[in-house]
């Protein structure tokens, strides 16, 4: 029997919002007891159903070999503009808005399935219309 | 109290141009991008929100229903011309529309979509104006406990309804609840589950987490396409000829008509059964009753008007509930509640008490926008059937930027970009795993408003006063139904499967 990608992700999301759980009580640890009261009593109900959720996916996989289907089809454009999208945030931070705007707006076209020169007309047309509705409006948008 | 002079003073207030513009132009957003496969209408409120930002709070709640109910019926464009539907309710459209379509008859089903979803959206907006008041006052008598009871009745509504797996559900609502309670607890100022980011002390924004959960995931799915429908275009001369005769001949089927008009109302007013449900139930009813049973799914067009009508009835009933009781039913309603939550405006037992006129004026604007969907509606389907074949390339890349932008503006706050991304990939995640994601996003919203209600009940009267009152009794009962009768009904649906395999 072989171990999926899906069986993996699956079991990984309840762990992971485990851990996030466990980082959570961590921090509210020495918090007054106003604070910590209501967020306690749901750490602990959230710690357990995760723990459930994750045996049942492993009894699933054991039992029933489920997990194995191909639920899980990021292909590699939606991979690359996810990538994309993270890399936006730093790149706004260095370069403020305008460079960013323009390198993602040309890159997601082309993960889209744009020819170059579709990619450009896109880019060319949106950054103008963002450009003209900044100066217009006085929207504080830091453009460099 | 309920006065009449409100109801009339809401009407004026409606004749403003600023609320008349608001609800054209949301009308005309929400037709426009409603057309537009893949986008629900959740998310596609979601997209919009940002614009509303800067706005009054009234002429922005106004301009937000009346894009909602443009979505609704603009829903049945794709479902109709390409078998995808544009919004959950319009799911039953395509079981007669598509089937129209390929008959040559896009233009007669369109118009027959849009006059079934101008009597289904007057007749809702009639009743949701007589039913609000009513149950406006009776929310008055909610107290601390009883308020408490009611968001962990919504929850159960929710969870229950999103999604097959309850303990899937579960986990969304309580990491909602959690995400929610980030940041400088009101009370004491202590930091919770900051995790030493200063960013989040003022807590997570809920436009970037809105844009996130509901957008993103919905754009990266088109990603996959590299044009949102792949089939060719209708014919100009069928579609101008016959939209109009479609639209006068829905009227005929007045038996259809009636019913499915009272599903919707009745499936709208309960909390968290959605138009999906109605236009299904409807759809089911009308072919029950039907002297020709034997042509439905093959192009009937009293199918296709019970299933329009009863989905733009439920739109408007299931606002009702929403801003008596804070109760959103479904996705589109929790991302209205969020936008007047962002508008500074929280709905609830209070809402009827203190925004009697501005209440008045949305359950108004609700006749404009079935006006709207009669008159505009079918001018306007000629031009937005073409967004119906829109590049993947073009949208994509423009709507993420704007997604981008708009979380951005809600605060001036870079770090809102990243909480974007952050949320947009939780959103992916939960999508392909099949997590509710309303789910977490009503917890989300209803998580301080939970602490602070438990708390202050809990200190007026301790555990007890949670089962003091009838109120709360039948509310206990109600969140146990909601989360058992799901269950027996999936037990009800395995058991033969079980037995066949």
């Amino acid at each position: 029997m072989s171990v999926s990608i899906h069986f993996l992700t699956k079991l990984a999301f309840p762990l992971l919002i485990c851990v996030f759980a466990l980082g959570y009580r961590a921090s509210i640890e020495e918090a007054p007891r106003a604070a910590r009261l209501f967020p306690d009593g749901l750490l602990s109900i959230l710690i357990l159903a995760c723990v459930v959720q994750a045996a049942r996916s492993i009894y699933l996989q054991w039992s029933k070999g489920e997990g194995e289907g191909p639920e899980l089809t990021l292909n590699a454009a939606q991979i690359m503009v996810l990538a994309a999208m993270v890399a936006f945030y730093p790149a706004v931070l260095l370069f403020g808005f305008g460079l960013p705007s323009l390198a993602f707006l040309f890159c997601v076209s082309l993960l889209c399935g744009a020819t170059y020169r579709q990619a450009l007309l896109v880019t060319i047309i949106a950054a103008a219309a963002l450009y003209g509705f900044v100066r217009l409006s006085g929207f504080a948008l830091p453009l460099y | 109290m309920f006065e009449f002079s409100n109801a009339v003073e809401g009407l004026m207030l409606l004749f403003t141009w600023q609320v008349m513009a608001a609800i054209t132009v949301g009308f005309l957003l929400g037709f426009l991008v409603g057309a537009v496969p893949g986008f629900n209408d959740s998310n596609l409120m979601a997209i919009m929100l940002p614009l509303t930002i800067y706005l009054d709070p009234m002429i922005a709640i106004v301009g937000m229903s009346s894009l909602y109910f443009a979505a609704q019926a603009a829903g049945a464009i794709p479902a109709i011309l390409i078998n995808i539907p544009g919004t959950g309710g319009a799911a039953a459209t395509t079981i007669e529309g598509y089937p129209m379509a390929q008959k040559g008859q896009a233009g007669y089903a369109l118009g027959l979509s849009h006059g079934a979803s101008f009597v289904g959206a007057a007749v809702g907006a009639l009743a949701s104006l007589m039913i609000a008041p009513a149950l406006g006052l009776f929310a008055l008598r909610f107290g601390p406990a009883e308020m408490f009871l009611l968001g962990v009745f919504g929850l159960t509504i929710v969870g229950a309804l999103a999604g097959k797996d309850l303990l899937k559900a579960g986990i969304a609502i309580l990491l909602g609840l959690l995400v929610s309670l980030v940041g400088a607890d009101p009370s004491t100022a202590f930091e919770r589950g900051t995790f030493g980011i200063l960013s989040l002390s003022d807590g997570i924004s809920l436009m970037a987490i809105i844009l996130g959960l509901f957008g993103l995931p919905e754009l990266i799915d088109l990603v996959k396409r590299t044009s949102v429908s792949g089939q060719s275009e209708v014919s100009d001369r069928e579609l101008n000829s016959n939209l109009h005769r479609g639209f006068f001949d829905a009227f005929k089927y007045k038996g259809a008509l009636a019913v499915s008009s009272a599903v919707g109302l009745v499936v709208g007013i309960v909390p968290g059964a959605g138009a999906a449900i109605s236009s299904f139930v409807s759809y089911g009813m009308a072919k029950q009753m039907s002297r020709n049973p034997q042509n439905y799914g093959k192009g009937e067009p009293e199918g296709l008007v019970a299933a329009e009508c009863a989905n733009n009835a439920t739109a408007c009933a299931a606002i009702v509930p929403l801003l008596t009781l804070g109760l959103p039913g479904s996705g589109s309603t929790t991302v209205m509640l969020a936008a007047l939550i962002l508008h500074g405006i929280r709905p609830g037992p209070q809402f009827f008490a203190q925004f009697q006129v501005e209440a008045f004026t949305i359950f108004w604007s609700f006749f404009v926008s079935a006006i709207l969907i009669a008159v505009v509606g079918c001018w306007i389907s000629r031009y937005t059937r073409r967004l119906v074949y829109v590049r993947g390339y073009i949208l994509v890349p423009t709507v993420l930027l704007l997604l981008f932008l708009g979380a951005y503006a809600t605060k001036f706050s870079t770090f809102d970009l990243a909480v974007v991304a952050a949320f947009g990939a939780l959103g992916i995640a939960m999508r392909v795993l099949r997590y509710p994601i309303p789910a977490f996003l009503l917890a989300f919203i209803l998580g301080p408003i939970l602490e602070a209600n438990y708390l202050r009940a809990t200190r007026i009267g301790g555990l007890d006063i949670f089962i003091q009152s009838g109120i709360s009794q039948f509310l206990i009962v109600l969140s146990v139904l909601s989360l058992v009768i799901p269950g027996l009904w999936l037990l009800r649906q395995r058991r033969p499967s079980l037995q066949h395999g």
